[in-house]
This record gives structure tokens, C-alpha cells and sequence, in this order.
């Protein structure tokens, strides 16, 4: 207790605003501009976006990824990118499965400076991106020649309980060889 | 203009009083929960990283303020190696209490460090506080008892739990003010619940227990759901200043919040009810230590089940420590 009792004149102000800024710098940054999100910060995530309830169909999106067998078949993301946890396939969907360069900008709030984001790829990694890539098809059985992403709209028919339609909305093939 | 200052430093010495009164822990209780934090997080929750020896250098794609930066790509693989085992060796130093507080200093750098590499992956994941809580342990007189070498003890004991309380509800704060923008719509056509439920019930190959009855409910029910966690996420000051009571009754919500969410999204964040454990456990397990094994028994359960299991049970140990009336 005795140590929150002020050492020097206004010490609680101080700590407040030290407190303050600590909190909420970061925060503010990233619910101007999700792209700057500083880390390490206490931030949660926040997923505020809602979802059009308005007749018996649920409208959604997904992402799935394809490899060939004997044809063209479903292939589970964990497979593609071994031991690497779920939660990072959208981000690494956003890199181009490091194929690819990359490149974003984003405008710092109340200034005209801009922040690069890229993957900074050169022959030598993408050539081992390839390799790891082809391995990790190779081993659970699939031709290690391409795999393909698609982009699938769903309509969930809510009476009857079951997808009224999946359209394929995006579709690229990645090229391993 | 002076009378003002003054008044703000009252105010302020009055805010942050009334907190540590009601974060306030006993150094004995923190200590035995110290160990029983140690032992859970070594069985079911320690940090790995060396899955990230394996991913690719085209991989490192960093948000321009991780801090993953400061290396400008990945370490070598056996970096990864040797800080898994390093993150061993603190565990079992925090648990025995041998130089704990070195320990715990180590632990909150390497996780801090090691996650910002996961999230150079391009995401960043917003399990914080899976390293701040040893910071937590480190700045109090968690060593102080329980140990084979006790920690000096230190003067910032309160006002760490105080802070922590603090980083706690605002960490809930940021995920709901942006809900509290869209999500409180009066709008029957439109749910945030239900996005959070569609974008993972379809894509995911273990499907959530229960999100299935929440596919086609009730537009009023789904709505209230919006309200109700949005009014949870923002209202943690509320309950942190009134009483040691309501700060205990908060976490609780808190803690029903994230069993809601491993049931029906699989998101558990269990990691979770160590931190709240704080406040809601260590003077129950204290008290009645044998009950500690009964988080052993998690160990017998598989994926989701573990999270469901410790959720519940640390509900009910707290339940049953707040209507305990000989504690």
C-alpha cells in the first residue's frame, strides 16, 4: 500500500498519464489503422464486423485449398503448411504463400507518412519456400506440382439446415515446379 | 488553476488506492498459487516455438510494428531449440522457487520475443497476457514463501496487481469499443455473434460443440448476445472500483464468457484462467490445497474437452470459495 503514496509532488497524475499513454497509444494506432498494430500491446481481439441476418440464407466466405492426387481434391491447410497453427493461414493466403512478392502501404494517422509491409522474397527463398512446400505435399501423398487456393461463397439455408449453394468466387494455382 | 491540479491529484490518488485495495492478494496465497501457475502452464500450456525453425525465410512477413522487426527475419532454427528448453528450466526454476525471480524476468523476454516471431507470419495473436502474467509473478512477492531460495521481497507488490488489474479490463475494453460501434444497431437483420459463428463453424475440422444450435437461432437471441458482450467487455472499470466482491463477480463473467466461447467457436483462450486465478483461486487453493489435484484430472481429456474441463472447474472452485463462509 505504501508504495502508491506520492514520493514527489502530483506522482498519482503522473502515473495516471504514463498509464494513459502506455494503454492507449497503441490502441488508438490500431483502431485508426489495424495494418500498424503495435506488439507487444494489451490489445484484445476485437472481430466487431456482423453478418446480414435478413431472410432464411446465411451468405459467407472461405477459403480452401486444393492438391492433386488422381485429381484435383481437397487438401487441409495443415498439411500444406505443416506445423504451422491454423490461425495464420488467411495471413499467409495475404503473402502469397511466400511465392510471391508482396508489398503494402499503410498512411499513419494525422501525417502524410507511409509504412512499407513486405516479404522482401528473392530467388533463394522462394526456391526454399518451394522445396518445403513440395515436401510437405510429398509426404502426405499428393503430386508436389501445384496446389490450387479457392475462394468460396456459401448460402446456408437456414430451414433447411444445409448449403443451398458454394460458389467459387477467386481461384489461383501456385506453380511448385 | 492550481485548486484544479490538486483536485486531479486526489482524484487519481483516490482511483488508484481504491484499486490496490481491491486487487490486493496475500503474499502466502500468491506464493502456493505461484507454484500451482508454474505446474499447470509446464503440463498443459507451454510456450513452444519450435515449429518456427521450420518455416521458410519468404514466410517472415511482420506488421510494420512487431517487434519481430528488430531481427529483420527468422533466427536460426536452433534458436528456437534451445529457448523451448530454456522455457523448461524457468518453468521448473519458477515452480521449486530457485532464483524465481530471474526466472519469471526470462520467461516474460522469451515469450515477448518468440511470439513476435509466430506473428511475423503476419497476424498478430492477442495471447499478451500469456506473457505478461509472468511479469505479474516477477514484481510481486510471489517467491517470497514456497521456495528454496525465497525472493527478496519487493515494495511494488501492490501496485503490480493494481496495474494488472488495470492492463485486465482495458484489455476488454479494446475488444468492445468497436463492437459497441456496430454491434449495438437495434437491427434484427444484422448479428456480430453469428459472423463470429459462420466464419468458423464451416471452415473448421473440428467442429465447436455447440455452435450448431446457434446456426439457425432466434434473431432476438443472437441480438441480445451482441449487447450482452459488448456490455461485458466495457463495463470492467464499473466492477473493478466497487468492491473486492464485484472485481471477483466480473472475472467470473469473464470466465463463463470464454467457456461460451470454446463451446461455441472453439476459441478458449484457457490460458486465461490462470491470470483471473489470481484473484479467483489462490485463496481457495490456499486453503484448500488437495483441491489443486483436481486440475490434473485435465490430463485425461483430449483438444477442446481440456479447455471445457478447466473452465468449469476453476468456475465452480471459485463459486465455491465466494459462498464458502468460514474462509
Amino acid at each position: 500500500m505504501n508504495s502508491i503514496q506520492p514520493k514527489s509532488k502530483f506522482q498519482n497524475t503522473k502515473q495516471a498519464i504514463i498509464i494513459f499513454l502506455i494503454l492507449f497509444i497503441p490502441f488508438t494506432i490500431k483502431s485508426l489503422e489495424p495494418g500498424l498494430e503495435i506488439y507487444p500491446a494489451i490489445i484484445f481481439p476485437t472481430g466487431a464486423s456482423t453478418l446480414n441476418v435478413q431472410n432464411e440464407f446465411r451468405t459467407f466466405e472461405k477459403y480452401e485449398l486444393f492438391a492433386l492426387k488422381d485429381s484435383l481434391v481437397a487438401l487441409n491447410s495443415q498439411i500444406l503448411l505443416k506445423n504451422i497453427p491454423s490461425q495464420y493461414f488467411h495471413s499467409i493466403i495475404k503473402g502469397n504463400f511466400g511465392l510471391e512478392p508482396y508489398q503494402n502501404f499503410f498512411q499513419f494517422p494525422f501525417s502524410s507518412w507511409k509504412i512499407i509491409e513486405g516479404n522482401d522474397l528473392n530467388q533463394e527463398k522462394k526456391k526454399a519456400t518451394k522445396s518445403w512446400l513440395r515436401t510437405n505435399l510429398n509426404e502426405a501423398g499428393y503430386s508436389d506440382s501445384i496446389f490450387v487456393l479457392r475462394k468460396i461463397q456459401i448460402k446456408y439455408n437456414l430451414y433447411q439446415k444445409q448449403i443451398a449453394s458454394d460458389t467459387i468466387i477467386y481461384e489461383k494455382t501456385y506453380y511448385l515446379n | 488553476m492550481k485548486k484544479l491540479i490538486i483536485l486531479i491529484e486526489a482524484f487519481f490518488r483516490g482511483f488508484f488506492l481504491r484499486i490496490t485495495k481491491i486487487t490486493a492478494i496475500n503474499e502466502k496465497h500468491l506464493s502456493f498459487y505461484r507454484v500451482f501457475f508454474g505446474i499447470v502452464t509446464l503440463v498443459y500450456f507451454r510456450p513452444k516455438f519450435s515449429w518456427i525453425s521450420s518455416v521458410p525465410d519468404s514466410l517472415f512477413l511482420p506488421k510494420p510494428f512487431n517487434i519481430a522487426n528488430l531481427f529483420g527475419g527468422f533466427p536460426p532454427p536452433i534458436y528456437f531449440e534451445i529457448t523451448d528448453y530454456l522455457i523448461i528450466i524457468f518453468l521448473v526454476a519458477t515452480i521449486i522457487g530457485f532464483c524465481s525471480r530471474v526466472a519469471l524476468l526470462g520467461l516474460f523476454l522469451l515469450t515477448i520475443i518468440n511470439n513476435g516471431f509466430g506473428y511475423s507470419l503476419g497476424k498478430i495473436d492477442h495471447y499478451i497476457f500469456e506473457s505478461i502474467i509472468f511479469l505479474v509473478f516477477a514484481f510481486t512477492n510471489s517467491s517470497a514463501y514456497y521456495s528454496i531460495r525465497p525472493d527478496k521481497k519487493i515494495k511494488v507488490h501492490s501496485k503490480t496487481l493494481m496495474l494488472f488489474g488495470i492492463s485486465v479490463i482495458f484489455g476488454y475494453f479494446t475488444a468492445g469499443l468497436q463492437k459497441a460501434y456496430h454491434w449495438i444497431d437495434f437491427d434484427l437483420t444484422t448479428s456480430g455473434f453469428l459472423r463470429w459463428v459462420y466464419d468458423l463453424y464451416f471452415p473448421a475440422t473440428q467442429k465447436p460443440l455447440l455452435a450448431e444450435f446457434f446456426l439457425s437461432a432466434n434473431p432476438f437471441l443472437t441480438e441480445i448476445i451482441d449487447y450482452s458482450g459488448v456490455l461485458f467487455e466495457l463495463s470492467g472499470i464499473l466492477f473493478l472500483l466497487y468492491s473486492k466482491l464485484s472485481w471477483r463477480i466480473y472475472l467470473i463473467f469473464a470466465s463463463f464468457f470464454h467457456l461460451a466461447n470454446a463451446l461455441i467457436l472453439n476459441i478458449p483462450f484457457t490460458i486465461h484462467f490462470l491470470i483471473f486465478g489470481i484473484w479467483l483461486l489462490s485463496s481457495f487453493l490456499f486453503k484448500y490445497k488437495k483441491a489443486t489435484f483436481l486440475f490434473g484430472l485435465a490430463y485425461f481429456f483430449k483438444g477442446i474437452y481440456i479447455d471445457v474441463y478447466l473452465w468449469i472447474l476453476s468456475i465452480s472452485m471459485t463459486l465455491v470459495g465466494i459462498f464458502d463462509r468460514n474462509r
